[in-house]
């Protein structure tokens, strides 16, 4: 006992004094505990909360292509797919009312997040509560997701403006002013980082609905390029289109084409019971429809499966690193020893024990290794509570 | 305590040693000492020109080296009939070393560096012997430096902290090999006599291998092994 008192007090007394070597060694074994420990730690939460909000979404409706894609839109409003379903294709599906329906409208942006177009019944659906405001009502209002509110300052009453999808297309839709008429409580998961809205406002934004001055009731000649009598009214360039939708110019705003043909990038299906969803299933599985509907939580394993391919690829390079960097270890702590030469003789003659200067040395080893793993641990316990959203770290 | 020499510490008689010839050269070399014998408190020098075997001699005082023929006696105990482990203890306890190069541990102060041999040995560094160690380094003049780091210490107090670790445990024999070789000249017979004025305290026997024939007026007797009598 006393023997290794004396080895821990020299060990540690020589590690400080190399503080800089020590520094490095325990940097070195820092990195190589930590890496495996992090990427676990990240693939396993976000294991859990892929795994959470798959189970917890029943079936994905959408256009056919890659049910990943489709799913991944769905669940955390990634780049929607290249197609998408028409409104009356869900309706057709759901005829009979055999679910409910949650329809998405994706691919615009808003305060740097997604701006998703859905049914209020959605945050109902998450489980999403309103901390401050109210859900959104009519078109041009938006609720905005806890983390966007808190990044960006945002508060009940404010008017935030879309994001332009292309700058430098002068026939493209206006970005669009809406009122925050509520924020969302904190949910810990991609629908904090989101501004939602009504599909009404989604299809505006797109630009495939417009409000604009009255030309029938105009006095302005201006704005009148050609008046086919009883068919349509062609205005001129100068004609003022809306921004905002308000109280005073929410009549104005029209649709250019039959709701039914308006687009949906994805849709929520939530059967009423078992055999509503075997039916629904049935029915997107004849292929009379132009879509597909999956299981999301299916879907998530199989996206899970490559996620661990990929883990086990990444923990075999680590590994191989590791292993490298325990060897250039190994051989910084010989060359040590080497150099420690004649402190070791002078210890031997001074009558220092056969196992004692091994054990002092050892010490030192196990003291580096000790402090690097200490870290290693405390820092991959750590990753997944800073970094948070570990499943949208993992889609990338 | 030698049988009949109440007071000698150390006595070699007879001892012969051979050193095998370097690969591709020619005879070895052979060291042979007809006798030596060293009192407590006494201190003797030992000189000689290069190669003669002054470090052979503490060597095989040291019991670090074993001699082909004759005996070599520390404190009554024959060094050739002590195995590894006892051998050890005999060092820890009965032999202090002073090096021309000091060989302090750097990462250690000056206190633990005098302490070192407890550490090292497993006996116990209670505070008895931190007192002890305390007392010597305030002797060496070099007490009010005993927390001070070994790379901020001139040569001279290394010098006196490497005395102070070799007498820590108070040892019967001192053996210093070439103990003033890295001091400039105006800290040389300082730092001797304190070595010399410390071991005679200690009734400590010194035997110490020099090349500073200016400082051989300060020991008690003087050994030259170019003249000295071969086995």
């Amino acid at each position: 006992m006393n023997a290794i008192r004396h080895a821990l007090f020299l060990a540690r007394r020589h590690l400080l004094h190399h503080r800089q070597r020590t520094a490095l060694l325990v940097a070195a074994l820092f990195i190589v505990g930590f890496l495996p420990i992090a990427v676990e730690n990240l693939v396993q939460a976000g294991e859990r909360a892929l795994r959470a909000r798959g189970d917890a979404t029943p079936l994905v409706a959408g256009a056919p292509g890659a049910p990943i894609d489709l799913v991944l839109s769905a669940l955390y409003f990634r780049s929607p797919p290249d197609k998408e379903l028409r409104n009356a294709e869900i309706e057709t599906l759901v005829e009979g009312d055999l679910a409910r329906v949650l329809p998405l409208v994706l691919g615009d942006r808003v305060l740097g997040g997604p701006l998703v177009g859905t049914d209020p019944g959605y945050f109902e659906f998450r489980g999403l509560g309103i901390a401050s405001g109210r859900a959104h009502a009519v078109a041009g209002e938006c609720v905005v997701g806890a983390a966007v509110a808190a990044r960006e300052g945002v508060e009940v009453g404010d008017r935030i403006t879309t994001e332009p999808r292309e700058f430098f297309d002068l026939a493209g839709a206006y970005p669009l002013r809406m009122e925050v008429v509520g924020i969302l409580a904190e949910g810990d998961g991609p629908d904090d980082e989101a501004v939602f809205t009504g599909l009404a406002t989604a299809w505006i934004v797109r630009g495939l609905a417009h409000g604009h001055d009255d030309l029938a009731e105009s006095d302005d000649a201006s704005l009148v390029m050609d008046d086919i009598e009883g068919e349509a009214i062609i205005a001129t360039a100068k004609v003022r289109e809306f921004v905002e939708i308000t109280d005073e110019n929410r009549s104005s705003f029209h649709f250019h084409a039959s709701p039914g043909e308006l687009p949906v990038t994805a849709a929520i299906v939530i059967p009423f019971d078992e055999k509503g969803r075997t039916i629904l299933l049935g029915r997107a599985d004849v292929g009379r429809l132009p879509l597909q509907l999956v299981d999301a939580a299916e879907i998530v394993d199989r996206l899970l499966v490559e996620v661990f391919r990929v883990r086990r690829i990444l923990m075999g390079v680590l590994g191989v690193v590791g292993l490298a960097t325990l060897l250039l270890v190994g051989v910084v702590v010989a060359l040590s020893i080497r150099m420690r030469r004649v402190e070791i003789e002078t210890m031997h003659l001074i009558g220092c024990g056969p196992g004692r200067v091994p054990l002092i040395l050892a010490t030192e080893v196990l003291l580096i290794l000790a402090v690097a793993a200490g870290l290693a641990f405390l820092a991959g316990g750590l990753v997944v509570p800073m970094l948070s959203g570990a499943e949208r770290l993992i889609l990338g | 305590m030698i049988s009949g020499y109440p007071t000698r510490v150390l006595v070699i008689e007879d001892v012969q040693f051979d050193y095998p010839a370097a690969r591709g050269e020619g005879d070895g070399f052979s060291f042979g000492l007809r006798g030596l014998s060293v009192d407590r408190g006494e201190t003797v020098a030992v000189i000689g020109p290069s190669g003669c075997g002054k470090s052979t001699l503490l060597r095989l005082a040291a019991g670090t080296l074993r001699p082909r023929s004759g005996t070599v006696h520390l404190d009554g105990a024959d060094l050739a009939a002590l195995g590894e482990t006892a051998m050890r203890a005999v060092r820890l306890r009965s032999i202090g070393f002073v090096f021309q190069d000091f060989r302090l541990l750097d990462h250690l102060d000056v206190e633990e560096n005098a302490m070192l041999p407890f550490r090292l040995g497993g006996l116990r560094a209670d505070a008895a012997a931190r007192t002890r160690v305390r007392e010597l380094l305030d002797g060496l003049g070099i007490g009010h430096l005993r927390r001070r780091p070994i790379d901020r210490l001139s040569h001279g107090e290394r010098q006196r902290t490497a005395i102070a670790r070799a007498l820590a445990t108070d040892p019967g024999l001192v053996l210093a090999d070439e103990p003033t070789g890295n001091l400039d000249p105006s800290n040389k017979r300082v730092i001797l006599e304190a070595l010399l004025g410390t071991a005679r305290d200690r009734d400590a026997a010194l035997l110490a291998v020099t090349h500073d024939h200016d400082l051989l007026d300060a020991f008690d007797r003087v050994i030259d092994l170019g003249t000295a009598v071969p086995a």
